[in-house]
């Protein structure tokens, strides 16, 4: 069977344990909030979403039943759905609006130049279609295993492979203009 | 996972266009596969070089930093959750005590139908005060002249 490295602290959280709560907040909230930030562009809703999300943990906890699923892709999948269900509200955004309300860069170590780079990216990621934004920001960005991101998704492997080269395909035209070296 | 099987050339493409050029990227399953189809093909490798071209383009992507005021947001909701099931968890065990072994919505209906058969027993036989010589009917009225003629003196 397989060991869930979350379900302890999950059975604490589920007994009120403020402590567990706060270690497995520090353990995924940044994930979490990746994934959203990019699935929304925007840092607030972003934000807003993840407490959504955490609120469904906070109440669900004490009947969380290990074994059933690994909690990272249950939680991952709410935050996701929460994020989904943001975007279905909103009034569709031109291309361009959602590259406006990309992240800023944070950190007053990086350059203007990373900065800058840096937004393109988010930018045209923005431009993805949200599945594929999904499928590429948990399978890049998250690192999780294909078995996983399909399970968060809600679909096949192969239908996930499809979204994930549709998407580097878009991203590579886009960004086509920035010189190979960025990054390195 | 050990895999022993051939790759063919136009799975490994799919591969690289679907996961990028980083062999740590790959499925576990096909990974040994593939790195055999990469060492042995020039057009699988050019493939992967421009597959890892995009990989480093999107590292390049700042990481996300959590702020300070959304923690405490979460954690204030954790413990407004928590005092919520404490709340639930006592009436779940005072119910016990009352019904043991019942589900709670059990004592809460006997409650509520106590509760209403008091309700309309009060509603079919009111009490009328203005009929009656009733003695708190009176001690009332004297209790309101009482206070005037104090406030008179």
């Amino acid at each position: 069977m397989m060991i869930d490295p979350d379900a302890e602290l999950v059975a604490r959280v589920g007994r009120g344990d403020r402590a567990a709560a706060a270690q497995l907040m520090l353990r995924h909230l940044p994930k979490m909030l990746a994934l959203a930030r990019r699935m929304l562009s925007d840092s607030t809703e972003a934000e807003d979403a993840v407490q959504d999300a955490f609120m469904r943990l906070w109440t669900h906890a004490a009947r969380w039943q290990p074994g059933q699923a690994k909690f990272e892709t249950w939680l991952y999948r709410v935050t996701l759905n929460k994020c989904f269900d943001r975007l279905r509200r909103r009034p569709t955004l031109a291309i361009d609006s959602a590259m406006a309300v990309a992240d800023p860069a944070p950190g007053p170590a990086r350059n203007l130049e990373n900065a800058a780079l840096s937004e393109e990216i988010e930018a045209a990621m923005a431009a993805l279609p949200e599945r594929q934004r999904a499928a590429i920001q948990l399978c890049h960005y998250q690192e999780c295993g294909n078995i996983e991101a399909a399970e968060i998704l809600g679909i096949s492997v192969e239908a996930l492979e499809s979204l994930l080269a549709r998407g580097r395909r878009a991203l590579r035209a886009r960004l086509m203009h920035l010189k190979d070296e960025v990054g390195r | 996972m050990s895999d022993t099987t051939a790759m063919s050339e136009e799975r490994f493409k799919s591969l690289v266009e679907a996961y990028g050029g980083d062999p740590a990227r790959w499925p576990l399953g096909e990974r040994e596969a593939a790195l055999r189809v990469l060492h042995s093909n020039a057009t699988a490798r050019a493939g992967a070089e421009e597959a890892r071209r995009l990989d480093v383009k999107l590292g390049a992507a700042s990481a996300v930093q959590v702020p300070d005021a959304l923690t405490d947001r979460l954690l204030a909701d954790f413990a407004r959750a928590s005092r919520r099931w404490r709340t639930r968890r006592f009436v779940a065990s005072l119910a016990d005590a009352v019904w043991p072994g019942a589900p709670l919505w059990q004592p809460a209906v006997a409650f509520g139908l106590a509760f209403a058969i008091g309700v309309g027993i009060a509603a079919l036989a009111p009490l009328d005060l203005r009929s009656s010589d009733d003695a708190s009917g009176a001690f009332a009225f004297d209790t309101v002249s009482g206070g005037d003629a104090g406030q008179d003196i």
